[in-house]
């Protein structure tokens, strides 16, 4: 018998694969343009503020499309009145939207690299090139986790 | 009245449960609808029912039947009184705490099944397991087959609910109340869309729970034999109002 994962209860709360690939290719083109835009800015307050922007960016899809879905789908409700505790259908849909959400970032910071170096001719040194991975992987994991949890806790306030 | 304590967890026996002989207890409730247009239900309900009870709830259509089901399950507040569960004030604890109760202590059947359609029948029955937390997926799935095999629908563990006809998810719905044995069951209309040979099985196997294990029940209920099997029947009467 298929036993419960967070991941399968996500996907009946209506966080489906193809919504999921949506939200995965949105954030191929977060991690490129920050990849790309990241390389090129030069002060510290600049980097800041492009960090806070690709924080901003990877919450507000992320927000939105949690809400709809558990507004729209009838597994909110159903859970709610089962006894599920909000912060068990946070991290199902956690688990779910980084599951998505990171490999697409992944794949744009590759995108945006290989654009630096080919495309425009940008040749940083690794180090830089790490670090701002490292930054723009963060920046987005805590706008997906901001954006989730925000968005749960919107749509189960509401359907209480 | 004693201090109740609630244990999550499994395979908990009605024995051991709860150490309060009251499980619920209605102290002047009244329900009234404000929207599309006020609506009184009821008025001063007073009601105890006692560890190891079997009552059902009989009435005419818009006695009120589901609604009190609804208060006993804190899925709605009273307009006004009290209402006791398993030693709980449940109009005066927060929605977190009554989430906590319901999914600790109570097994509700609703009228509206309530069913994750893109789940399988066994994900289904499972999911209040997988809440309660404690035990391995191993485990719950154990518990899941049993359940499944005492109301006979071990087949049709991996079908979806969408796929199943209403009689089918009324038996999964049955299952998913009973999976965590809680020590209270509360039903409304269990037998309506089964068969009549499914629901002697199920009332047989209710009435055991009830007699042996003194779980109590609350059902509300049209059906004659549930009234006969019952320990106690509350009738309930239709308000009309103009």
């Amino acid at each position: 018998m298929r036993s419960i994962t967070l991941l399968a209860l996500a996907e009946g709360l209506g966080l489906r694969r193809t919504r999921l690939l949506m939200m995965g290719s949105v954030f191929v083109l977060i991690g490129s343009y920050s990849m790309l835009l990241l390389g090129a800015s030069v002060g510290g307050l600049e980097r800041l503020l492009f960090l806070v922007s690709v924080f901003l960016f990877s919450l507000l899809p992320t927000l939105l499309s949690t809400a709809d879905t558990l507004s729209s789908g009838e597994g909110a409700s159903v859970l709610q009145f089962l006894g599920a505790r909000g912060r068990t259908v946070t991290a199902a849909c956690l688990s779910a939207v980084l599951e998505a959400g990171l490999p697409g970032t992944i794949v744009g910071v590759i995108l945006g690299l290989l654009f630096s170096n080919f495309v425009l001719g940008a040749n940083g040194d690794l180090a830089g090139i790490l670090v701002n991975l490292a930054l723009v992987l963060a920046s987005c994991t805590a706008g997906i986790s901001a954006g989730v949890a925000v968005g749960v806790g919107f749509s189960w306030k509401n359907s209480s | 009245m004693e201090e109740l304590e609630l244990i999550p967890g499994l395979n908990r026996s009605a024995f051991g449960g709860p150490t309060t002989t009251t499980v619920t207890q209605l102290t002047h409730v009244s329900k009234v609808f404000l929207e599309p247009k006020r609506r009184e239900v009821f008025t001063d309900v007073n009601m105890r029912v006692k560890r190891g009870e079997f009552v059902a709830l009989a009435g005419p259509v818009g006695s009120g039947k589901t609604t009190l089901v609804n208060l006993l399950a804190g899925l709605d507040r009273p307009s006004s009184g009290s209402i006791q569960v398993l030693g709980r004030e449940t109009t005066r604890i927060s929605g977190r705490e009554l989430t906590s109760l319901r999914l600790t202590s109570l097994g509700l059947v609703p009228q509206v099944q309530n069913l994750l359609q893109g789940f399988t029948v066994s994900q289904n029955v499972e999911l209040p397991l997988f809440f309660l937390g404690g035990g391995g997926r191993e485990s719950r799935l154990s518990r899941v087959q049993e359940v499944l095999g005492l109301l006979g629908i071990n087949a049709d563990a991996e079908r979806k609910v969408a796929d199943l006809s209403v009689g089918e998810k009324q038996l999964v719905s049955i299952a998913r109340a009973m999976v965590k044995d809680p020590p209270l069951l509360v039903m409304d209309e269990p037998t309506e869309s089964l068969d009549p040979l499914v629901s002697e099985l199920i009332l047989e196997m209710l009435r055991g729970d009830n007699a042996l294990r003194a779980k109590t029940l609350i059902i509300a209920t049209h059906d004659k034999r549930i009234i006969e099997l019952a320990t106690r029947t509350v009738r309930m009467s239709a308000k009309i109002q103009a």
